[in-house]
């Protein structure tokens, strides 16, 4: 099974949802477990939280789910500002704050992940997990 | 889906009770935010969250929550939630927060 799924959604809140629904379709249909199912929805909800809040573009961002074999491989890439990872800290979870916790959870949860970011480009994070 | 909320205030225990049913997430965190600040405005008291029905939280719901218990903490009072499902809990355990929140079953 080699199938792709590519949506573009508008950078506002209310469309998150959407591709949550999707990732946890594919996930399903791919013959994760449900705990596995949880975790790639979460970890796609955070992805595309951060293109609606951080990115700084108010148009579309894109997503594109595909299945490799046992591989599923999600792709979310947004066209805003991007952003200097060199400023990115891991939060400290003694003392948790408001904000900054989304990356983790997604490196968390996820077995593989990569954010490609330049300023000026748009961020790009590419996540993936095997069906065990 | 997304979220509903039930609230009423347990005089016997003195404390609020807010059920959370369905997902705190990006879309309804702003809904769930002014609400909470509007009944610990009307009465200053523990919070006890109901989570049974809770189906979904991301990290920017765990964020109303961290400030939420920053404000009532001020106050000397308690936040406790209540019947997480795993998939839950396993996010309050991830970022830590199963240490700083009171988690009952």
């Amino acid at each position: 099974m080699n199938d792709t799924v590519n949506l573009s959604l508008p950078s506002k809140p209310e469309y998150v949802s959407v591709a949550r629904l999707t990732a946890s379709f594919v996930a399903n249909k791919m013959g994760f477990d449900i705990e596995a199912i949880e975790d790639i929805k979460l970890a796609v909800g955070e992805a595309c939280n951060n293109a609606v809040l951080h990115s700084g573009s108010k148009d579309t961002y894109n997503l594109e789910f595909r299945q490799n074999n046992e591989t599923l491989s999600i792709e979310i890439k947004d066209f805003g500002n991007g952003f200097d990872f060199n400023n990115y800290h891991e939060p400290m979870l003694e003392d948790p704050q408001e904000s900054g916790l989304g990356l983790f959870i997604i490196k968390a949860l996820m077995d593989e992940v990569k954010i490609d970011t330049e300023e000026g480009l748009g961020t790009k994070i590419i996540m993936s997990k095997i069906v065990e | 889906m997304s979220l509903r909320l039930n609230t009423s205030f347990d005089d016997g225990n003195n404390s609020w009770e807010v059920e959370l049913i369905g997902e705190v997430d990006i879309n309804s965190k702003s809904m769930l935010k002014e609400e909470l600040i509007q009944l610990n405005e009307k009465r200053q008291a523990d919070f006890i969250f109901k989570c049974e029905n809770l189906d979904y939280i991301d990290s920017t719901g765990l964020g109303v929550l961290i400030s939420f218990y920053k404000n009532v903490k001020i106050g000397n009072k308690s936040v406790y939630f209540e019947k997480l499902k795993p998939s839950i809990f396993k996010i309050f355990s991830l970022t830590g927060l199963d240490k700083i929140f009171s988690i009952r079953q």
